[in-house]
């Protein structure tokens, strides 16, 4: 393969991320007159992927780690198979993705495949919880996962090689340059498994789960001046799987692609009189399963300003207009066409010890009509010393989900009638920090109405139907503290979360759902994540725990899958000369060899080992 | 959804028969034994499945939760998910069909593209039938200890049977001994007079039932009907009975399982169900259309004009079969195919005598 050097060098530590950036030549620290995401959903929960954790574990896809990380629960088909997230207790439809600011879900299916987006492709990992539609537009329920690949990278150079059991081998390359007023990185990967691993308490191998993926990252930008700047950003992403079969089956034939092009170009203009960014992209995602092709192409313009008032209150404002096309088979020989306007408003205002913030969104959507979205939220200071601060957060907010094309265009199932799915959210949360220790625990509530559900109509025939109406509700805790025993620097994290997901009213179909928890939705999660660095070497645990998942409507336990924690480990050391860098990575997946299912009847491997050799030519300091 | 029971066709005392006259006695002695152990654990497989019913669940499709469920009439007791494979769990990925033969019982697992092979008496399992022609298998026959397996074939890119055949299977070592080329979508097959009948129900384009002589495993006929062959019995007189559907007029043909004649055929005015059942003595017919039901007699010319009953409170109909022992008529409600069925019985008068819960999508009725 075109990747593969033979090439036994180094990557980024945790460590040496940290000190890289602060030699970042790439982006020069500038005043940006804007506010994140963050500031603007006052009262929000947010969390980061561990830097650590995504570079370790970087040739995984994000449907592999994440639950390692925050209390969210993903429906894995298989190993390395389809991967659709749960959050706070909704569908996999029920969260919105973004890269680098475009929703990327499937306007076809509506959820987002998490096994087609590589780690290795993302500079940043961002996850907000909850109701955020104002925000990150339709179907921001669950909470939304915010992916960037800007090209954050510092370095030069950098290659790597993992090689792992049952036949899996991943390889990448990435290498940034500015020449002038024009900067580049890029970024190059791939994937492959035979992925047939012993089926646990089976006694055969996994049939017909191979699996390859690759793909090519680039951000280019031209900085007429510290404040203008053009900005491309193109991700191509190519998946093939053959389709990993319930236990036992034989013959297993289906197999799927993936093919996905992610275009946008911005022009930035960051002065005094604000943050303006107007621009555009495309986005071209087709699935070939079995052969046949379904594609669905869509075109963005969008335009936004932030603009903060010596007062210390930030506005915006945004504009984002999408045309899309289903070319699918199934939507009849003319391929039907949409367009969904948004407009977004934004207030934040930062008082003495209170951030607030009001966001307000407009949808305009083809033959449906949205509801506006309010969000309300603030971060309040209770008590604050040098030695703890307390902090009380609250938000609430209206959400939509916009059809699927599937749902509007499916020939004589799909129906141009239905209405979106609405919800409405709200949490607080408290926030304890002491020294070193941060400790959190937040409660929330959804209730979601005009939920869409495929129900078997005449002859088994299904068609959409906003028939459900559901109640999330749980609590979600967490604690983490770091401390420096000698040279050894120890950090560990543990999160919770108690959800119940019920369904309120359903089709007479479907009756004995009704007070029932939805399905592959535990009211357990856990994760957990420790670390110790001592000088050039790191270790680290990572723990993932799901309780029961129950996989039919009723709850029947007969069908129920078992609860289970997963442990993964690392082991790290690295080498630096110079300007060069040196990782070996040492990873023991599942490695007390639990017998678990993320999905009914889809066979996940036992104790696996990997290994990953990477090296980085770093910049000289300056 | 049709269900074959080994048919008597040579007059001769059976196996079937042999069966039947010995599970009175072990009714009896069952039932003793229930009194005796009536502190027994639910949970634990009983070891005693000679005598009842046995509901075939096909599961979620593409989740490996088919199961099968065991009623046993006398006792009043039901057993969810008697039957394990390889993976311990459940019976596979869309249970569809099973068949006893000796003291085995042979599941065909649709989804799974095998046959697994229980213990007639403890449904534990003994292994499974494999063979890489063994692609949506559907329903088995047996003649002379050979299997013969219906087996729909591959689907080509627009979701098209492309390849459809009958797989002859040598049960003493479980391997494929020979492939018969049918027409496609085959479903369901019957054992009438010396010779095999294959119903091609795939498509509306093919109304063919194939013939297939055992003795030298050969197709040596497609006998063409007006509507999709949806059910197969045998009366009494030893004649097939094939239900043949239509959008508006299915039809019920006699055939003479020796000259492939079509003796009679009565127009039934409608479309019906995919289920064709026979009562006890073999002389009536049990059909449903539209979620009626109705019987018929095999001497009739004509089609019944008032329904035998009608239930009430079924979602989504999808097995049905006639206990053989009594005449009561069994309907699998898949309710809407994701969560667990119900059964309901009813008399052979049409009373509604139980309704108990099965598997994911009942869709058949085996009965011993």
């Amino acid at each position: 393969m075109l990747l593969r050097l033979g090439i036994f060098l180094g990557c980024i530590n945790l460590g040496f991320l940290a000190k890289a950036q602060s030699d970042s030549v790439v982006l020069k620290p500038v005043t940006v007159y804007g506010l994140p995401d963050e500031k603007y959903l006052a009262g929000g929960q947010f969390y980061a992927l561990d830097s650590a954790l995504r570079t370790q574990q970087e040739s995984r896809h994000l449907g592999e780690i994440l639950a390692f990380q925050f209390p969210v629960y993903f429906r894995n088909y298989g190993n390395g198979m389809l991967s659709g997230i749960s959050m706070r207790g909704t569908s996999p439809s029920h969260v919105a993705v973004r890269w680098n600011g475009i929703n990327i879900n499937s306007f076809s299916l509506g959820q987002a495949d998490f096994s087609i987006l590589p780690t290795i492709a993302f500079d940043d990992v961002k996850v907000h919880a909850g109701g955020g539609s104002a925000r990150f537009g339709s179907g921001a329920f669950g909470g939304s996962v915010l992916l960037s690949s800007t090209g954050t990278t510092t370095n030069i150079l950098s290659v790597s090689q993992e090689v792992g059991s049952f036949g899996r081998y991943f390889t990448s390359l990435k290498g940034s340059f500015r020449v002038g007023k024009f900067s580049s990185s890029s970024s190059l990967y791939r994937v492959q498994a035979k992925n047939d691993f012993p089926i646990p308490g089976y006694g055969e191998r996994q049939p017909h789960a191979a699996y390859w993926q690759q793909g090519f990252v680039q951000h280019a930008q031209y900085s007429f001046s510290e404040a203008r700047r053009i900005t491309v950003d193109y991700w191509f992403n190519d998946s093939h799987k053959e389709i990993q079969p319930t236990i036992g089956n034989n013959n297993s034939s289906d197999e799927q692609d993936d093919r996905n092009h992610r275009v946008s170009v911005f022009y930035e203009q960051n002065t005094t009189r604000g943050l303006s960014k107007i621009g555009g992209g495309f986005v071209d995602d087709k699935i070939i399963y079995n052969g046949t092709l379904s594609e669905i192409v869509r075109w963005i313009a969008s335009a936004s300003h932030q603009y903060t008032f010596k007062n210390q209150w930030n506005i915006s404002g945004s504009a984002e207009w999408n045309h899309i096309i289903g070319k699918v088979k199934e939507y009849g020989p003319t391929a039907p066409e949409e367009d969904r306007v948004d407009l977004a408003a934004a207030v934040q205002k930062t008082f003495k010890k209170v951030s607030a913030s009001v966001n307000l969104r407009q949808p305009f959507i083809t033959h449906v009509t949205a509801p506006l979205l309010p969000y309300i939220g603030a971060d309040v200071v209770l008590f604050e010393n040098s030695a703890q601060q307390w902090l009380l957060s609250v938000n609430g907010s209206k959400n939509f989900r916009a059809p699927t094309f599937n749902d509007r265009y499916w020939q004589e199932a799909g129906s141009r009638d239905l209405l979106p799915e609405t919800s409405y959210a709200a949490e607080a949360g408290l926030g304890w920090r002491y020294h070193t220790w941060k400790i959190n625990a937040r409660g929330f509530y959804q209730h979601i109405d005009q939920w869409i559900q495929w129900i078997p109509m005449e002859q088994g025939i299904y068609r959409p139907r906003n028939v459900n109406q559901v109640r999330t509700d749980g609590i979600e805790a967490g604690i983490e503290d770091q401390i420096n025993i000698g040279m050894v620097m120890l950090h560990a994290k543990l999160s919770y979360q108690f959800t119940q997901a019920i369904t309120l009213e359903t089709d007479d179909s479907d009756a004995a759902a009704v007070g029932k928890q939805l399905i592959y939705t535990p009211i357990h999660t856990g994760s957990g994540t420790a670390s110790a660095v001592y000088k050039t070497w790191s270790a680290n645990v990572y723990l993932q725990y799901s309780g029961k998942r129950f996989t039919e409507s009723s709850n029947s336990s007969v069908y129920a899958l078992d609860p289970f924690v997963l442990t993964d480990l690392s082991l790290n050391k690295s080498w630096t000369q110079n300007q060069h860098d040196f990782t070996l990575s040492f990873q023991v997946k599942n490695l007390f060899d639990k017998t678990y299912q993320l999905y009914a009847g889809r066979a996940m491997p036992g104790r696996n080992f990997n290994l990953k050799i990477s090296y980085h030519l770093n910049r000289k300091k300056q | 959804m049709n269900i074959q029971y080994k048919t008597d066709s040579s007059g001769k005392p059976s196996f079937f028969n042999v069966t039947r006259n010995m599970r009175r006695i072990f009714a009896v002695l069952f039932v003793a034994a229930t009194l005796w152990a009536c502190n027994d654990d639910d949970d634990k497989p009983q070891g005693k499945y000679e005598h009842g019913a046995f509901v075939l669940n096909e599961g979620k499709f593409m989740t490996g939760t088919g199961t099968i469920t065991y009623y046993n009439e006398q006792a009043d007791t039901l057993q969810q998910n008697i039957f394990r494979n390889a993976a311990g769990q459940y019976a596979g990925d869309v249970v569809q069909s099973m068949i006893f033969h000796d003291d085995k019982a042979y599941i065909v697992v649709n989804g799974n593209n095998k046959v697994e092979i229980a213990n007639a008496e403890t449904f534990e399992r003994l292994g499974s039938i494999t063979d890489d022609q063994i692609i949506q298998p559907r329903y088995m026959e047996v003649v002379d200890n050979k299997g013969y397996l219906t087996v729909q074939g591959p689907y080509d890119d627009n979701y098209n049977l492309v390849d459809s055949y009958v797989l002859v299977i040598d049960l003493t070592n479980n391997t494929v001994i020979k492939k018969i080329a049918t027409d496609e979508g085959i479903e369901n097959i019957v054992y009438a007079g010396n010779k095999l009948f294959v119903g091609a129900s795939g498509y509306a384009s093919i109304h063919t039932v194939a013939v297939i002589d055992p003795s030298n495993n050969t197709l040596i006929d497609n006998i063409e009907l007006d509507g999709v062959p949806v059910g197969m019995v045998v009366d009494n007189n030893n004649k097939l009975w094939v239900l043949a559907n239509d959008d508006a007029n299915a039809k019920l043909y006699r055939i003479n399982p020796s000259s492939f004649e079509k003796e009679q055929t009565i127009d039934l005015g409608t479309s019906v169900d995919t289920d064709l059942a026979i009562t006890p003595d073999k002389s009536g017919l049990i059909y449903s259309a539209f979620g009626s039901f109705y019987k018929i007699s095999t001497a009739a010319t004509t089609a019944p004009t008032a329904p035998l009953f009608t239930p009430e409170g079924i979602e989504a109909q999808y097995g049905m079969n006639v206990d053989p022992d009594n005449g009561e008529i069994w309907i699998g409600d898949a309710i809407n195919y994701a969560t667990e069925g119900k059964v309901y019985i009813y008399t052979s008068d049409g009373k509604l005598k139980k309704t108990f819960t099965a598997g994911i999508s009942p869709t058949n009725f085996v009965f011993r």
